[in-house]
């Protein structure tokens, strides 16, 4: 199974900017601090795994855990995922995902991954009261049958 | 206007600048260029302060799709449309007006050898960086490209950065040796009788400048280094530059000399160019197949590395060296007794190697060709979220499901183009050996046709692989 760092927003690789840095290093400043940061900071931590735990192309189920700074989960959401590839040009796939009716907290979907390839999951839970958590969700190395 | 040129040809020659408001339209250059400077600023602007997620990113989706699907469709229905509207020419112009650069490039560096490595440099950035997959990133190439042609042309005269420097521009120049159209003379004997070469030195008044690559139009021979800028129709004060219409590929097929270029086969750097062009069209697309990932691996293994700097080195160096001057000795080595005069291996490459240009070519336009097809419509939502996000949400909420073509329609396309390349350089080594070797060209042609085959067989197995497009860095 993939575990996912909760706190994963980027869609590039993890030390990616770092390997810019001593060449670019003025420019690396002006561009960072012109990006957007992430949209962690809601208390939310998600994780969430594959089956099969290196995932395919075609369609993966994929099992999403919301809980609050606490650790309680966060139940009663409407989550949605839009799934990307890091290379432009590529249309999006969608899923909703039902909460399990036995783990609260927990919920379930599938993904269609159409090309081997680095994606990204853009995930979205809303809550009736107007609680929302959006993260950014690497799934890199989809794997061609 | 006059009408078409009056050079003898087999095929029926067309002057698109006699074309009634299409000559205008392609005359008002500026007008390109300021529009292009405005798609920069945007692409650079979205880039930097966009979403750093690089299908929800103009600089991204525009550079790595759009861009280039249009810029090689444009080489290959057109010609060099993308360099004739180039908006880094335009502070670089600004720049000249308040200091005239007083230096001349380095003799030693003539040619096209810093423009060889600046192509291979940017290729191996956009592995070894993920380019295609970081707005900033993209958008700090384009400002690179701007900052580097006004440093460099306003240290340097005439149009240094295009001639010798820019990788776009060698690119372009390359493959528009298979484009339809080319900036030339309309009539030999109004040459004949000019004595003020506007079209070299600038127009009398001043109002219109020569050719800053220099080349001459009477003497010209192809479009290698012409930008299809048309400051030459311009100054022209006789009307007597046309940009006309002729075989695709004419100019590999003769070894003619040309102004500002000479012969080719007396150009070792034009030869390693096209080199460097046709086999970095296989390794780019092979960085976008799931083999590439094995053999980085095995790469990483033997040299008990995990720098990714360092695999990808040798990556490169293994596609863009090695294996080269494995093949392209071998085949020299085969055919050089049937040649004239049995030139040394080097000449031998030297005068063959533009051969393999077309399927170069051919590789490359069924590389982007895929990309650009197939996410085709992605551009509106990304463009429909970038206008809301600057606070102008007329065109309406973004439909993210668009996409383009499906892979089992443009797949039949990237092999169609594929086996016109291979065609293609079949048709210009055979015309080579013909040349080369009066005598026994079937014997000449050989190797370099079964060259042709295996780098096809190549390409057409990259392109029938599943593509997994993952950066080209080693797993953790």
């Amino acid at each position: 199974m993939t575990d996912a760092d909760p706190g994963s927003t980027a869609a590039t690789r993890p030390g990616q900017r770092a390997r810019w840095a001593p060449a670019l290093a003025g420019l690396l400043v002006l561009a960072t601090a012109c990006a957007p940061t992430g949209d962690a900071g809601d208390g939310a931590s998600v994780v969430f795994r594959f089956e099969p735990a290196t995932p395919v192309v075609g369609s993966d189920a994929i099992e999403v855990r919301l809980v609050d700074a606490a650790g309680e989960p966060l139940d009663g959401a409407v989550v949605a995922i839009e799934a990307n590839m890091n290379h432009a040009g590529m249309t999006p796939t969608f899923a909703d995902l039902v909460e399990s009716p036995s783990r609260p907290g927990v919920y379930l979907g599938e993904i269609d991954f159409t090309m081997g390839g680095d994606w990204f999951l853009l995930l979205e839970a809303s809550w009736p009261d107007g609680r929302r958590v959006q993260r950014t969700l690497d799934v890199p190395g989809v794997r061609s049958r | 206007m006059s009408a078409a040129p009056a050079t003898p040809r087999a095929l029926p020659v067309r002057d698109l600048l006699a074309v009634p408001l299409l000559g205008a339209l392609l005359l008002r250059r500026r007008t390109w260029q300021i529009a292009m400077l405005v798609a920069s600023a945007l692409l650079v602007w979205h880039g930097l302060v966009g979403p750093q997620l690089a299908p929800k990113n103009l600089a991204t989706l525009a550079v790595w799709v759009h861009y280039r699907g249009l810029l090689i469709l444009a080489l290959l229905v057109a010609g060099n449309l993308f360099c004739l509207a180039c908006p880094f020419m335009l502070p670089r112009d600004l720049a000249r007006k308040l200091r005239r650069p007083t230096r001349r490039w380095p003799r030693l560096l003539r040619g096209k050898a810093v423009g060889i490595v600046a192509l291979v440099s940017v290729l191996y950035a956009y592995e070894l960086f993920d380019l295609w997959a970081s707005p900033w990133a993209t958008a700090l190439l384009i400002l690179g490209y701007f900052a580097g042609a006004t440093l460099v042309d306003a240290v340097f005269e005439g149009a240094t950065f295009c001639k010798s420097i820019c990788p776009i521009g060698q690119f372009n120049f390359v493959a528009s040796a298979l484009s339809p159209l080319e900036v030339r003379s309309r009539e030999a004997s109004v040459c004949a009788t000019c004595s003020g070469h506007e079209c070299l030195t600038g127009a009398a008044d001043g109002g219109a400048r020569g050719c800053e690559l220099g080349l001459f139009v009477p003497d010209k021979a192809g479009n290698m280094d012409c930008t299809f800028c048309l400051d030459c129709a311009r100054a022209c004060p006789h009307d007597n530059v046309a940009l006309a219409t002729r075989l695709p590929g004419e100019e590999l097929l003769d070894d003619a000399s040309g102004s500002g270029v000479g012969r080719r086969s007396q150009r070792p750097d034009l030869a390693v160019l096209g080199i460097v062009f046709t086999f970095a069209a296989l390794l780019n697309a092979f960085g976008m197949v799931s083999p590439v990932y094995a053999l980085q691996r095995g790469i990483a293994e033997v040299l008990g590395t995990t720098s990714d700097a360092a695999v990808l080195g040798v990556l490169f160096a293994a596609c863009l060296v090695v294996e080269p001057v494995m093949l392209l000795g071998a085949a020299a080595a085969l055919s050089r007794g049937a040649l004239t005069g049995r030139p040394g291996l080097t000449a031998t490459v030297v005068r063959f190697a533009h051969g393999l240009v077309p399927l170069g070519v051919g590789i490359w336009a069924a590389h982007y060709g895929f990309h650009f097809l197939t996410g085709l419509w992605t551009i509106v939502p990304v463009t429909q979220k970038a206008v809301a996000d600057a606070g102008l949400p007329f065109l309406g909420q973004p439909r993210w499901g668009v996409g383009g073509l499906g892979e089992n329609v443009v797949q039949p396309i990237e092999m169609g183009l594929l086996l016109l390349g291979a065609l293609g350089s079949l048709a210009v080594l055979w015309s080579i050996a013909r040349r080369e070797a009066p005598l026994r060209p079937r014997r000449a042609f050989a190797p370099w046709a079964a060259l042709t085959m295996l780098l096809l067989a190549a390409a057409v197995w990259l392109l029938a692989q599943p593509m997994e497009m993952r950066g080209t860095f080693l797993e953790a």
